[in-house]
């Protein structure tokens, strides 16, 4: 029963029989993968705030050959995004869909430095007070282009000719970017504008982007191209998704929160 | 399993689906109960039916109850007052058992998990806030999990219940009785500092 090192973040937790807890971890070393606590829901455990998602922690476990579930030895904090996740539904809302884009994109066992350098920069980012809508899309664009799935939106999957610098892209249902000719013209359509943000995003580092953030309906366009993406690599929705969005939109129209239960 | 005879394996599929119940306990558990008396038995399943049949959530606080409205929400001793949210009915058992709270209860039955796809819309906040709009409310208490969907859910909450004019207050967080602070982490001891009171 070999014993393991690695430093991980916590990507999220569900309760085990009466105190344990089953932990998604990402780890830089060996990548995604799950472990038990046992005891961890106990109010005197050795784990205290170790586990709780999106906790970066150096970490103990014990892996057993055949066995999909890792045992977690001992947890510590190296830095810890509870009081983000905790003081704002908004950011904990916007924390909870970058983890499950994680979950849902990164394979077991696969390290990936890129990733965890981004999920990294872009927790800090949402210490740091940045614009959390910002932030999110940035995390969408590139986690979805280090999974393999946000289009190359400089040329097209048709006919393969560059697109012209000043034309508008056309994505289509199956995440293939088309020139005005190829397209069926019911495609979700990337402007130049939207194409010059995902370039920025591209170029920079969470923080420096989510400073000069576009405006608000450029990010919902990027919003709805990895919406699209999304659906069309997992064939579904993520849940976290539709609630960060309808939370920040609360947040954004003062009151509207209070109209919905009336 | 098929080395059992189709009853006690019907048995055991079933209890395997009971929470925190593996196959070996469901075939200790099992094999147990094949070795009770009839009349044990019978008092077992007659426990089960009783709780399905007469077990309601209360139409006020949504505690688990027999009687409805539950015997907190009509109880004259109760300070009417002050209203504790939690997140499950247990965790108002808890805080029961403290002797120390006589006010009124409020059971969410879950806590904001955008994970889990758990909304504001799938917890039961709107009967919190039908109930508030009496006068006679003065504080609700937020006793949700110190975790980090129950603090998201506290947030939530107090964001609702403030613009009506009553006072939310939630409940001290830090290191556990008995303890050693040589083992709290940060977040706890930060919590503690933060929750710290005047002697």
């Amino acid at each position: 029963m070999p014993l393991h090192n690695a430093q991980a973040f916590v990507l999220r937790t569900y309760k085990l029989a009466e105190a344990d807890k089953i932990c998604v971890l990402m780890t830089r070393q060996s990548g995604k993968l799950r472990g038990v606590a046992y005891g961890a829901r106990k109010l005197k455990s050795r784990f205290g705030s170790c586990l709780e998602p999106f906790t970066e922690i150096s970490l103990t476990y014990f892996e057993k050959d055949g066995r999909e579930l890792v045992s977690i030895s001992n947890a510590e904090i190296v830095r810890s995004h509870y009081a983000q996740a905790a003081d704002s539904v908004v950011a904990g809302a916007a924390m909870s869909y970058v983890s499950d884009l994680c979950c849902e994109f990164l394979p077991d066992h696969e390290p990936s430095d890129p990733v965890y350098r981004l999920l990294t920069a872009t927790l800090d980012a949402f210490g740091e007070g940045r614009d959390v809508n910002a932030l999110v899309r940035y995390f969408e664009v590139w986690m979805l282009k280090l999974a393999g799935f946000y289009p190359d939106l400089r040329s097209c999957a048709g006919c393969g000719e560059p697109a012209a610098p000043g034309a508008d892209v056309w994505i289509s249902a199956d995440g293939a970017p088309r020139c005005a000719s190829c397209s069926s013209g019911r495609s979700l359509r990337a402007t130049p504008a939207i194409r010059e943000t995902i370039a920025r995003i591209l170029a920079k580092p969470p923080a420096t982007f989510a400073e000069s953030a576009p405006p608000g309906d450029q990010l919902d366009r990027l919003s709805e191209l990895a919406l699209l993406i999304i659906r069309h690599a997992l064939e579904r929705d993520l849940k976290s998704f539709a609630l960060f969005n309808r939370l920040r939109r609360e947040t954004e129209t003062p009151g509207t929160h209070l109209e919905n239960f009336e | 399993m098929l080395e059992y005879a189709e009853p006690i394996v019907k048995l055991i599929d079933e209890l395997k689906r009971l929470p925190g119940v593996g196959g070996k306990s469901a075939q200790r558990i099992a094999f147990h109960l094949l070795r009770t008396e009839p009349a044990q038995i019978e008092r077992l399943v007659g426990a089960i039916q009783e709780v399905r049949d007469k077990i309601v959530l209360c139409s006020i606080c949504n505690n688990i109850t027999d009687v409805d409205p539950c015997r907190y929400c009509t109880s004259a001793a109760r300070d009417r007052s002050v209203i504790l949210v939690v997140e499950e009915p247990h965790n108002l058992v808890t805080v029961e058992k403290t002797r120390e709270y006589r006010g009124l209860y409020h059971v969410l039955h879950g806590a904001l998990s955008p994970l889990r796809g758990v909304g504001p819309d799938d917890i039961r906040i709107r009967g919190l806030l039908e109930r508030l709009r009496s006068d006679e409310v003065k504080e609700v208490i937020l006793a949700t999990n110190p975790n980090t969907e129950g603090e998201a859910t506290a947030n939530y909450v107090s964001r609702l219940v403030r613009p009506l004019g009553v006072k939310v207050t939630r409940i001290g967080m830090g290191v556990p009785v008995g303890s050693d602070l040589e083992y709290a982490d940060e977040v706890t001891m930060h919590k503690s500092l933060q929750n710290r009171t005047e002697m």
